[in-house]
């Protein structure tokens, strides 16, 4: 076996990276027992809290799924003036940082024009699950919508056109075609997106404090009783995002 | 033995090479043929060093060079996509490998340039690689690979990418080069024309496992198995041997004899081989000294370029016959065109 | 279903979507009175800000890159022993929220034994502004080492095989022939992590703590001053972090242009 201090060196710097990033979780996780994480999944904030993460993350997830899909397919299969601007500004969300889009949202959608615009229709965003909605469709929907254009891309073009050709319309050959052949890429984004809403701190701290995410929760346990009292809650979180982060997995493994 | 490949096993899950066994003598100028897949490269980025192999050894000049550092081999590499550096003047380019050699650093420059004028770069010098065409890219990469005047010269399918008028130009060009510096020359290809032009010996390799090794001509005109035989287009058919004379095998195969010059026991059922342009097609029966003379009907015609490609049906078994366009129209033949077919029995290969 | 309403009815829908979400940005630069802004961004603790987020960011963006050039070019050139391992536990923090990432490094800080070793020398990093360059590090690293990762993956290894075997070896090959080669895309990674870094929150809040004209970064002072519903302070900070942001985004695209030249 050959060996260079050059290989080594590198390999010896990712091994410290790892034990540093893996050591305190590790600890998060284990310094709590099971008894004491299911104990704190019982308390009655921190179940709701987690239960309303989840259920807004997963409107978020759905309202950008449809709004998000025929935008992805419009990118991915038409040339039009002004298509990589529109990409550009899909990509933007995940540019800005968090605390940024934020208060960007809370001036937009508070008492601005647009905030009066949806009053309108009796839809509040300051101190609302809607607002909490939008904070987490705005940072995460590029990860559907490029997933998404991701997987219509590798849709054969020549599949849409003989089936076009064969008598049916664009929005058959949509449904029929396009999105059965791009459902992986799509699965995929959509879990993406879901598992960040659920872990979106930065901009839903600053437009909606309360009700409480989980991440909220966290931090406001943290700021009032300190780390023990917030570690648990953490330690919920992160076996969450491990199982969603498995189930991608998982899902990529099987729809290959 | 100048290189020596023994035993050689590598596993990479998609291409693989299996017991690998192979001696080459210096300065010879070798082919590696085969379909892809068949591990064509991974068997010369072996012996570059740039796999360690799981099982087997490389020996080189005696040495065993198989878990030796890369930049200790004078081994050099000139690849399919020319791979010169984009940052680097043509000049530097083939000034790179020579920086690391301990001669005078007053000899460099001279060396640079006396083989950019054998490789007819000369000119280009000053140029970065971007701005070249392919031929010259090329040349370039040739240039660099054998100013370190290395003991061994991988080509990985170094011709594929060029117009077929240079591709002839470099085929001249490399022998020259290399006959001039003694350079021993591992080529891998999948162009036979090369292997006409270039190869002193050929290996044709299948699945990561040499099939056969030999001369062109051996190989071409006496292939040891169907795959080779279909491979390099030779034809075959079956036949079982009746008799013997003097230096003569007498098979039978569907409905006529063949003489081949090739040893078989009487009984045995084997299969024959020869080459297309081995047969001799006439429209009546002539006197030759070939041994072999048959009757058959022209079922398909394809013109190829600057060669027509006949199907001669004889009975049940169909024979490619090459013959330029010229002779096709002297002779008159067309298609179901009844035709003699003659052949030498030296031409006759068995297996 | 006639194609035209369909189609159109679902285009234009996503296009109000994006135009929504656009205009929350611009009204972020269009609605404050100018001379707020103006004045926020000459008081004291936006300018202490502002210059200890430009001072931090950079150096945690110094050190995301130095570790990640190693780190990237090891997983993009070599086969080891646990490298699919190493390659998912590198993607795990960005799964992670911010704010979990935040409290594993206090807890790593503060109740294992990195900590202890660290007082032992009398150095503490918890609530300081060295903690605001730790959770800036580990949160930019894993997008670092992403993006470094794939400028080496654009790379093809046939040139580092020629300079081998032309005698150079590993360390001079990745000095001569790659780093050159790479050089763009490494710039286009640095500007990107400096975005990131500028923009962490959740860690460094948990990390460094925050406290006013202390451990103040650019979030910080967005989120301190919403808090006490200073809300012109707060715009400023964001309009600030957006233009670094929108600064970077145009850069590397930029840099994303020039760098083609040498890619396959």
């Amino acid at each position: 076996m050959k060996r260079y201090w050059f290989t080594t060196f590198l390999v010896f710097l990712g091994a410290i990276m790892l034990l540093f990033l893996t050591l305190p979780l590790f600890k998060m996780m284990i310094g709590n027992d099971p008894a004491t994480l299911l104990k704190t999944l019982k308390e009655a904030d921190v179940s709701s809290s987690i239960w309303l993460t989840m259920k807004v993350s997963l409107f978020a997830t759905l309202f950008a799924l449809v709004t998000g899909l025929p935008l992805a397919y419009l990118i991915a299969r038409h040339e039009f003036i002004g298509r990589s601007f529109l990409e550009t500004l899909v990509d933007i969300p995940i540019m800005i940082p968090h605390t940024a889009a934020g208060i960007a949202l809370l001036v937009a959608f508070g008492h601005g024009s647009l905030g009066g615009f949806f009053d309108l229709f009796g839809i509040k965003f300051i101190g609302t699950e809607a607002g909490i909605m939008i904070a987490m469709m705005f940072l995460s929907a590029t990860f559907l919508i490029n997933g998404a254009k991701e997987g219509f891309k590798k849709v054969d073009v020549k599949l849409e056109k003989v089936a076009r050709t064969l008598g049916a319309s664009p929005i058959k050959v949509f449904f029929a075609i396009s999105l059965p052949n791009a459902k992986k890429d799509i699965v995929n984004g959509c879990l993406m997106m879901w598992g960040r809403g659920l872990g979106e701190f930065g901009a839903v701290v600053i437009l909606v404090y309360h009700p409480m995410t989980a991440p909220v929760l966290i931090y406001d346990r943290f700021t009032s009783f300190g780390l023990s009292y917030s570690a648990p809650v953490a330690a919920v979180m992160i076996i969450l995002s491990i199982m969603v982060f498995l189930t991608v997995r998982f899902v990529n493994n099987r729809l290959r | 033995m100048f290189l020596k490949i023994e035993n050689i096993t590598i596993r990479l899950g998609k291409f693989n090479l299996k017991d690998i066994h192979l001696e080459v003598k210096e300065g010879q100028y070798v082919t590696i043929i085969g379909p892809s897949g068949s591990g064509k490269s991974i068997l010369l980025e072996n012996i570059a060093g740039f796999y360690t192999p799981n099982k087997g050894k490389v020996y080189l000049k005696g040495e065993d060079i198989t878990y030796k550092n890369i930049e200790d081999i004078n081994i050099s590499i000139v690849y399919q996509d020319y791979v010169l550096f984009p940052h680097m003047s043509v000049y530097e380019n083939i000034l790179y490998g020579l920086k690391k050699k301990s001669t005078q650093k007053a000899d460099h420059d001279k060396e640079v340039r006396e083989i950019a004028a054998l490789l007819n770069i000369d000119h280009l010098l000053e140029r970065k690689p971007l701005t070249l065409s392919g031929g010259e890219m090329q040349r370039t990469s040739i240039a660099r690979a054998l100013v370190v005047k290395p003991e061994l010269l991988l080509m990985d399918e170094a011709f594929s990418a060029l117009d077929y008028k240079i591709k002839k130009e470099m085929r001249k060009l490399v022998k020259d080069v290399a006959k001039k510096y003694g350079t021993t020359v591992l080529h891998v290809t999948h162009d036979f024309e090369d292997v006409w032009a270039m190869a002193d010996m050929c290996v044709v390799l299948r699945f990561g496992e040499i099939l056969q090794v030999g001369k062109p001509d051996e190989i071409f005109a006496h292939p040891n198995s169907d795959f080779v035989a279909n491979f390099v287009g030779t034809n075959i058919f079956e036949a079982t041997v009746v008799r013997k004379e003097p230096d003569l095998t007498i098979l039978k195969a569907d409905g006529f004899e063949v003489y081949s010059s090739c040893e078989a026991k009487i009984g045995e059922k084997v299969r024959l081989s020869i080459r297309p342009e081995n047969i001799i097609i006439t429209t009546t029966k002539i006197e030759t000294s070939a041994k072999n003379e048959i009757e058959g009907m022209i079922i398909k015609v394809e013109k190829r370029g600057h060669i027509m490609e006949l199907s001669v049906q004889v009975n049940s078994i169909i024979l490619i016959v090459m013959m330029t366009p010229n002779s096709y129209e002297h002779l008159s033949l067309a298609l179901h065109s009844h035709v003699f077919l003659s052949f030498k029995a030296t031409s006759v290969g068995l297996y | 279903m006639n194609f035209f309403t369909f189609k159109f009815f679902s285009i234009a829908l996503s296009l109000c979507v994006t135009l929504l979400l656009l205009m929350a940005i611009l009204s972020l630069f269009f609605v404050p009175k100018f001379e707020e802004v103006l004045e926020a961004l000459q008081s004291s603790e936006m300018l202490y800000s502002l210059k200890l987020s430009l001072m931090t960011a950079s150096l945690s963006t110094l050190l995301v890159i130095a570790v990640a050039i190693p780190i990237a070019y090891a997983l993009s050139r070599y086969d080891f022993f646990g490298k699919a391992i190493l390659k998912t536990i590198m993607n795990l923090p960005m799964a992670f929220p911010e704010l979990v990432l935040g409290l594993a490094l206090l807890l790593l800080f503060s109740r294992t034994y990195v900590g202890d070793l660290l007082h032992y020398f009398g150095i503490s990093i918890v609530f300081t502004k060295s903690a605001i360059v730790i959770a800036q590090f580990f949160t930019a690293l894993p997008y670092g080492i992403r993006i470094v990762y794939a400028a080496f993956e654009g790379i093809s290894k046939r040139y580092e095989n020629v300079s081998r075997s032309l005698g150079y070896t590993e360390f001079q090959t990745f000095k001569n022939i790659t780093i050159p080669l790479v050089r763009n895309g490494i710039y286009a990674s640095t500007i990107i992590t400096f975005a990131r870094t500028m923009g962490a929150f959740g860690a460094v809040l948990i990390l460094a703590g925050g406290t006013y004209m202390k451990t103040e970064i650019l979030p910080i002072t967005l989120f301190l001053n919403i808090s006490y519903g200073n809300l012109g302070m707060a715009i400023t900070s964001g309009i600030v972090l957006i233009t670094i942001s929108f600064i970077a985004i145009l850069f590397f695209e930029y840099m994303e242009g020039k760098k083609s030249v040498f890619e396959d």
